[in-house]
């Protein structure tokens, strides 16, 4: 672990990416600051300021915006896109300086269009390699991809000596070969910059077309596993545990040498076949017995002819109960009377013969009613009922006088008249008209 | 912990370019605001023409020297161009959507 910690630690500055940021941000300050110090020593007017100066600077103010923003946390969040926006800017630096060269062919302006376009290429080719567009845009497919990242790294690198070395041949004056280096030397560290996060992705991701980081990062590994053997000194353990094990089972060998397990193991195997083999006779003979004792009491022809009956009774008993079931039929009988009913019914119209029969019985006591009602009020039978009740009143009146002033207060003679009259009429209805008061007697 | 760890822990994704064309689509443009849109264009072109125009003096070993051997592109003219017609069309796109807005409350008002 300490040997790890101390590789952590041993890591160099440019191989850092904060390191080079933080440098990156002071080589801008430098170079704005000393950019405009410079002017006001030599005496540039505002015009020149504004025009030479400010357009020097510029660019390095963009690019201060972009790596000012990765120190914070909302630049960490949006970190691709602020590389587009570098992307963006790149992109336009690289246009101007196609059209300086066009206004100013030279080998100054070219190595600063190839170095601004170099720059591009690389930044597109590693900024958006982790991100959607790298597969949208089919950057995956790109020629490019066959650079390498230190490749791209060196042939830059090349690219801007070259260019500072022009420029410093042709400078005249110290503030501008000051300030050459400076803008060399941030190439340099900003193209170190781009190199570092493409080495992160060639750690993270190993590209299959980028054959060459593939390569670096095996070698980084086989170096990093052949330095953690050595720090461990896993060898000497591996060696001493190979002669451990060597020795425990030689150990072990002259054990079962010395146990004659072999022979024990033969031994057992014997007597196990041969009880197996025991068990073996005694099962046949068994057997053996069994079969001589059902031959001998013809069991076996028993056992045949009582389950031939047992199958023949069980199937003819089967066929009997499914033959009456079929031959009785009385599902189908009791549908085909139904059937024959209803058929009847339909044929001879007695519904409609019993509906008329209805109608005339009705038809016919409604006449009768009225036939009755019609004789009733010809007849005069209700008056003549009335006349007769009443002479049937008047008589029986004359009969109770009669018997009155015949019977008088004698309660022998009222007894004899009513045996003689009430014995001859008992018919219930008469009972009330014949009630004589006994307190007037009878004649 | 390295730089690259951090941003990659709390980094966020790029839009793809069909949910922002997508997005684009959706968007219905008036007068006004189509009008904006062309003359930014017409002011980067005009940005690029006028850097062109004026250039400054070249590489920054002759900017003391007083002698201008090399011309350059003037880049920050371009950007002060740029950003310029910038402020000046987005004053005309939000006119443009400002009168989106209130032909829209004026249509619902008539429902």
């Amino acid at each position: 672990m300490k040997s790890k910690d101390k590789k952590k630690n041993e890591i160099e500055w440019f191989d850092n990416p904060n390191v080079v940021t933080n440098l990156i941000i002071l080589m801008i300050g430098l170079i704005v600051i000393l950019s405009q110090s410079f002017a006001v020593n030599n005496g540039l007017g505002v015009a020149e300021i504004l025009s030479g100066i400010l357009n020097h600077n510029i660019g390095y103010l963009l690019v201060f915006v972009y790596f000012v923003a990765l120190k914070i946390k909302v630049g960490k969040r949006y970190f691709d896109f602020l590389n587009i926006f570098l992307i963006v800017l790149y992109g336009l630096t690289t246009i101007t300086s196609l059209l300086t060269l066009l206004q100013s062919f030279g080998l100054g302006s070219l190595l600063g269009f190839g170095i601004d376009l170099m720059i591009l290429i690389y930044m597109i080719h590693t900024f958006l390699r982790s991100t959607i567009m790298w597969k949208s845009m089919g950057l995956n497919k790109s020629p490019f991809n066959e650079i390498n990242n230190s490749g791209y790294f060196y042939s830059i690198l090349v690219l801007s000596v070259t260019l500072l070395a022009v420029n410093l041949i042709s400078t005249t004056s110290l503030d501008g070969t000051i300030l050459t280096l400076m803008d060399a030397l941030y190439t340099i560290l900003f193209i170190r910059y781009i190199f570092l996060y493409g080495e992160y992705l060639d750690s993270k991701k190993i590209s299959i077309n980028n054959e060459g980081s593939f390569e670096q990062v095996t070698d980084k590994v086989k170096e990093e596993v052949n330095s953690f053997i050595e720090d461990n000194k896993l060898d000497e353990k591996f060696e001493d545990i190979s002669e451990k094990v060597n020795d425990f089972v030689e150990d072990v060998k002259e054990k079962i040498d010395k146990a004659d397990l072999d022979e024990k193991f033969d031994t057992a195997k014997k007597k196990v076949v041969d009880v197996a083999s025991d068990i073996k006779d005694k099962a046949i003979e068994i057997k053996d017995d069994v079969v001589e004792k059902i031959e001998e009491a013809k069991l076996d022809e028993k056992f045949e002819t009582a389950k031939g009956k047992v199958s023949g009774f069980v199937d003819d008993l089967g066929e009997d109960v499914k033959s009456f079931v079929k031959d009785a039929k009385v599902e189908e009988k009791i549908e085909n009377a139904k059937k024959k009913v209803n058929d009847f019914v339909a044929e001879n119209k007695l519904d409609e013969k019993f509906e008329k029969a209805k109608d005339k019985v009705t038809e016919i006591t409604n006449d009768v009613v009225e036939d009755v009602k019609t004789l009733v009020k010809e007849t005069k039978v209700e008056e003549k009922v009335e006349k007769a009740k009443k002479e049937v009143s008047k008589f029986v009146n004359e009969v109770k006088d009669d018997v009155n002033s015949l019977v008088g207060n004698d309660s022998k003679k009222e007894e004899k008249v009513k045996k003689k009259f009430f014995s001859r009429k008992k018919k219930p209805g008469k009972e009330k008209n014949s009630k004589v008061d006994p307190k007037k007697g009878s004649k | 912990m390295n730089m690259f760890d951090e941003i990659e822990k709390v980094k966020a994704e790029l839009p793809r370019a069909k949910t922002i064309g997508k997005e684009i689509k959706k968007v219905r443009l008036n007068f006004y605001q189509i009008f904006a849109l062309f003359t930014y264009f017409v002011v980067i072109v005009l940005g690029i023409i006028f850097g062109n125009l004026f250039p400054t003096c070249g590489t920054s070993s002759a900017l003391y020297s007083g002698v201008c051997v090399t011309t350059e592109f003037n880049f920050s003219l371009m950007l002060c161009i740029w950003f310029v017609g910038l402020i000046l069309c987005l004053f005309i796109f939000a006119i443009g959507h400002i009168i989106n807005l209130l032909e829209a409350i004026n249509r619902k008002l008539k429902k």
